[in-house]
C-alpha cells in the first residue's frame, strides 16, 4: 500500500482505500499467490523429487535448475510439513 | 407522516445499538476475556510464509472479511422472517448484533489467532477429539448442497422474474473473461480494466433492461412467473460449471472483483434510500406484528425466526473464514475486534438495509423476486423516480444474482475438492472426480429445488447456517474454560443457537415427512412435476429433503453430545492460562 498521510482527511482517504482493496483485490490477489506457489511447489518437487525417492527429473537436470528452486525451498517444506485440513481450502 | 413509520426508523435504531455493540459490549469483552496483546507475536508473523500467513493491515483485512462473509443470507432472510410481522424480524436482528452475531465472528478469529491459526477442523479435531471432526466432514458437505440449493433457487426465480438480470450476468460473465485475460495475460493497469469491466457492466445491465427477453415466465414449466421449474436452471449451472471447472484466474477472480462493485453500491443504495424514506414518503406496510404461529411450513416463531435471518443475525460460514484466512493474516492481536466484530456489524447493517427494503411492499405470498421490487420502491424517489425504475430494478435483481453466483462458485470448487478428499481411495473414488463431483454439486441441489417451496429450503440452509455458529460458539467456550476465563458470553448463545437450530430441522423433517407420507404437494408449483411424471416423483423429492434433513439432524445431535461431553472436560480440567 502506499505510503501513511497525515490529517485527518489523508487518513480517512487511506482507511477507505485499504477498506476498497481488502474488499475488491485482497481474496485476488492472495488466491494468485496460491496459484503461484501451487506451480513453484511442483517445480520444487520436479527438482527434489530424486531425494523424495519420486526420480521424476534425472540429476543432470535437477542440479542445472537447483539454482532457481532454492528460494522457494523454506516455504515449500512449511507447506509440505504442515497438517492439512479440509476447512483450510475454502478458497482453493 | 409518522416518521416511525418508516424505513428510517428501523434503519437509525439498528444504527445506534450496533454502535453500541462494537463501542459498548465487543470493547469491554475484548478488554476482560481475551486481553489482546500487541506485542505478542501473531499467527501471521510466526509462520510468514507470504501466501497464506502474512500480515496485512486491519482495513484491508476488513474490507476483506466483510467481502467473504457477505452474501444472499442478510437481503433474503428478513423477507422469510416477515411472516411473523417486521417487529419480530427487527427485533432479532438487533439482539443478534447486539449479543450474538458479533460474538462468534471475532470469539473464533481470536481463538485461531491463539492456536497458530489453525482452521476449524483442526481446532475441533484439538479441542473436542477426532470425531468431531469427521462429524464436522460429513455436517459440511450436506451443508453446502443446502447453500447451493437454497441460491440456485433464488438465482432461477429472480431470472424467471427479471430476464433482464440473466442478460446482465452473461455480460458480467463476458466481462469476468476479458479482465481475466487482460490482467494476467496482457498484464494491462488494473485501473484501465476496472474501468472497462463497468463499463461492460453499466452496458449489460441498460442492455438487459431495453432487451428484456423473453417476457417473465416464458422459460417456465407451467408459465407461471417465478417458479423454480424453469430451463433457466440450464444456463445458470453452465456457468457454475465453468466456475467450478477453469482456473480460478481465468473466471472466479475476475468475476468476484467485477461483481464487487454494483454490490457495494447497491448496500450503500439502500442505506441512503432507508435514510431518506421519511424525504420519499415511503412507509412500512407490513403489520408490526402477525402472530407467533406461522404457516405450516415455516413452523411457530420459536425456532423458524432464529434461523431464517441467517446471515444478517449470525452465520456459521463466516467461522471458517474466521478460522481458516483472516485469522493468518491478523496484523497484531488489536485488529481483532475492528476486522472479526467490526465486519460482522457491516454484515448486520446489510441485514437491516434489506429489511428495510422488504417492509416497504406487503405481497400476499413470501418470495425472493419481492425483494428488488420492494428496494426499487425505496431506492428509485432518489435515484431518477419512475423514469428510472426498470433499470434500478435490474440493478437489484443483478446484486441478487451476483451475490449468489459468487459465492455458488467458489462452494462448488470447495465442495469438489472436499469431495475428493472424501472419496478418494474408497471403491467411490468415481465421485471424487472433478467432473462428476463438480456436476453433483449443482445437480444434487436441483432436487431441492424442486420441491417449489423456497420458504422450507431456506430454513433447511438456515438451520444447518446457524447450527455451525452454535458450534463455532461452543468450540470457543470449550477453549475459554481450559484457560479458567469466563466462558459464559459465548456458551450461553452457543447453547441456544444449538437447541434452536435442531428444533428448527426437526420441524422442518416432519413438514418434508408429511409431504412424503400423506403424497401431499408441498407448494402448487409441485403440480408440475406430478402431471409430468406422477406423484411419486413428487414424493421422491419430498423424500429425498427427509432423508437429508434427518442426516444433517443426526450428525447435529452427535456433535452436541460431543460439544457437551468437551465442555465438562474442559471444566474440570482447566488449566492456568499462558503468561
Amino acid at each position: 500500500m502506499s505510503e501513511k498521510r497525515s490529517g485527518v482527511f489523508g487518513k480517512l482517504k487511506d482507511a477507505v482505500k485499504q477498506v476498497t482493496y481488502g474488499m475488491a483485490l485482497h481474496s485476488q490477489v492472495t488466491g494468485v499467490l496460491k496459484t503461484r506457489m501451487y506451480i513453484e511447489h511442483l517445480f520444487t518437487l520436479m527438482i527434489l523429487g530424486d531425494m523424495l525417492g519420486l526420480p521424476i527429473l534425472p540429476p543432470y537436470y535437477s542440479l542445472r535448475l537447483l539454482p532457481y528452486t532454492i528460494p522457494s525451498i523454506k516455504s515449500w517444506k512449511h507447506r509440505f510439513y504442515r497438517e492439512r485440513d479440509f476447512t483450510d481450502i475454502i478458497y482453493g | 407522516m409518522a416518521i416511525h413509520n418508516t424505513p428510517f426508523t428501523l434503519v437509525a435504531i439498528g444504527l445506534l445499538i450496533y454502535a453500541l455493540a462494537y463501542w459498548g459490549y465487543s470493547r469491554a469483552i475484548d478488554r476482560k476475556i481475551w486481553q489482546p496483546d500487541p506485542a505478542r507475536p501473531t499467527p501471521a508473523h510466526m509462520y510468514t510464509d507470504g501466501v497464506e500467513f502474512f500480515p496485512v493491515g486491519r482495513y484491508v483485512l476488513y474490507g476483506f472479511q466483510f467481502n467473504s462473509i457477505a452474501a444472499l443470507g442478510p437481503i433474503l432472510g428478513p423477507g422469510i422472517a416477515l411472516i411473523f410481522g417486521w417487529l419480530p424480524a427487527f427485533l432479532w436482528i438487533i439482539f443478534a448484533a447486539l449479543l450474538i452475531g458479533w460474538v462468534q465472528d471475532y470469539s473464533a478469529l481470536f481463538l485461531s489467532v491463539r492456536n497458530e491459526g489453525k482452521s476449524f477442523g483442526p481446532l475441533a479435531y484439538e479441542l473436542i477429539g477426532p470425531t468431531a471432526r469427521k462429524l464436522l466432514l460429513g455436517f459440511l458437505l450436506f451443508y453446502f448442497l443446502l447453500i447451493n440449493a437454497a441460491f440456485i433457487f433464488v438465482v432461477a426465480v429472480v431470472i424467471d422474474v427479471f430476464p433482464s438480470s440473466f442478460w446482465s450476468l452473461l455480460f458480467l460473465v463476458a466481462a469476468a473473461f476479458i479482465t481475466g485475460h487482460l490482467v494476467f495475460n496482457v498484464r494491462m493497469n488494473i485501473l484501465a480494466v476496472t474501468a472497462l469491466a463497468i463499463a461492460l457492466l453499466v452496458v449489460g445491465i441498460v442492455v438487459g433492461t431495453l432487451f428484456a427477453w423473453p417476457p417473465p415466465g416464458s422459460l417456465t414449466l407451467g408459465g407461471k412467473p417465478g417458479s423454480p421449474y424453469t430451463l433457466w436452471l440450464v444456463p445458470v449451472v453452465i456457468i457454475l460449471l465453468l466456475g467450478s471447472l477453469l482456473p480460478l484466474p481465468r473466471l472466479i477472480t475476475p468475476m468476484n472483483y467485477i461483481a464487487y462493485y454494483p454490490v457495494i453500491v447497491a448496500i450503500i443504495a439502500l442505506t441512503v434510500g432507508a435514510l431518506a424514506s421519511p424525504l420519499t414518503g415511503i412507509e412500512l406496510a407490513v403489520p408490526a406484528f402477525k402472530g407467533f404461529e406461522g404457516t405450516f411450513g415455516s413452523g411457530p416463531l420459536w425456532p423458524a425466526l432464529f434461523v431464517a435471518i441467517a446471515c444478517g443475525a449470525i452465520s456459521g460460514w463466516h467461522s471458517l473464514i474466521s478460522t481458516g484466512i483472516s485469522s493468518r493474516q491478523l496484523d497484531v492481536e488489536t485488529d481483532a475486534r475492528p476486522v472479526g466484530a467490526g465486519a460482522m456489524l457491516t454484515e448486520n447493517t446489510v441485514g437491516l438495509t434489506a429489511l428495510a427494503a422488504w417492509v416497504v411492499l406487503a405481497p400476499e405470498r413470501v418470495s425472493p423476486v419481492i425483494f428488488p421490487q420492494g428496494a426499487t420502491k425505496l431506492v428509485a424517489p432518489i435515484a431518477g423516480g419512475e423514469a428510472a425504475a426498470p433499470f434500478i430494478s435490474t440493478f437489484f435483481s443483478i446484486y441478487m444474482v451476483f451475490m449468489a453466483i459468487t459465492i455458488l462458485t467458489i462452494l462448488g470448487r470447495y465442495w469438489r475438492v472436499v469431495m475428493a478428499e472424501v472419496f478418494s481411495g474408497t471403491s467411490l473414488s468415481i465421485l471424487g472426480n472433478k467432473y462428476v463431483a463438480s456436476v453433483l454439486g449443482f445437480v444434487l441441489p436441483i432436487a431441492f429445488v424442486l420441491t417449489g417451496s423456497w420458504i422450507n429450503i431456506w430454513l433447511y440452509f438456515g438451520g444447518t447456517n446457524q447450527l455451525l455458529a452454535g458450534f463455532a460458539l461452543t468450540i470457543v467456550a470449550v477453549y475459554l474454560l481450559q484457560q479458567r476465563k469466563s466462558a459464559s458470553y459465548s456458551l450461553i448463545p452457543g447453547i441456544f443457537m444449538m437447541i434452536t437450530t435442531l428444533a428448527a430441522i426437526a420441524y422442518q423433517v416432519y413438514v418434508f415427512t408429511v409431504a412424503t407420507s400423506q403424497a401431499m404437494l408441498l407448494h402448487p408449483t409441485q403440480n408440475i412435476l406430478k402431471e409430468a411424471a406422477g406423484i411419486g416423483a413428487v414424493q421422491a423429492v419430498n423424500g429425498f429433503s427427509v432423508v437429508v434433513g434427518v442426516i444433517m439432524f443426526i450428525l447435529g445431535i452427535a456433535m452436541f453430545a460431543l460439544l457437551l461431553k468437551a465442555l465438562s472436560r474442559a471444566k474440570a480440567a482447566a488449566v492456568k492460562p499462558a503468561q
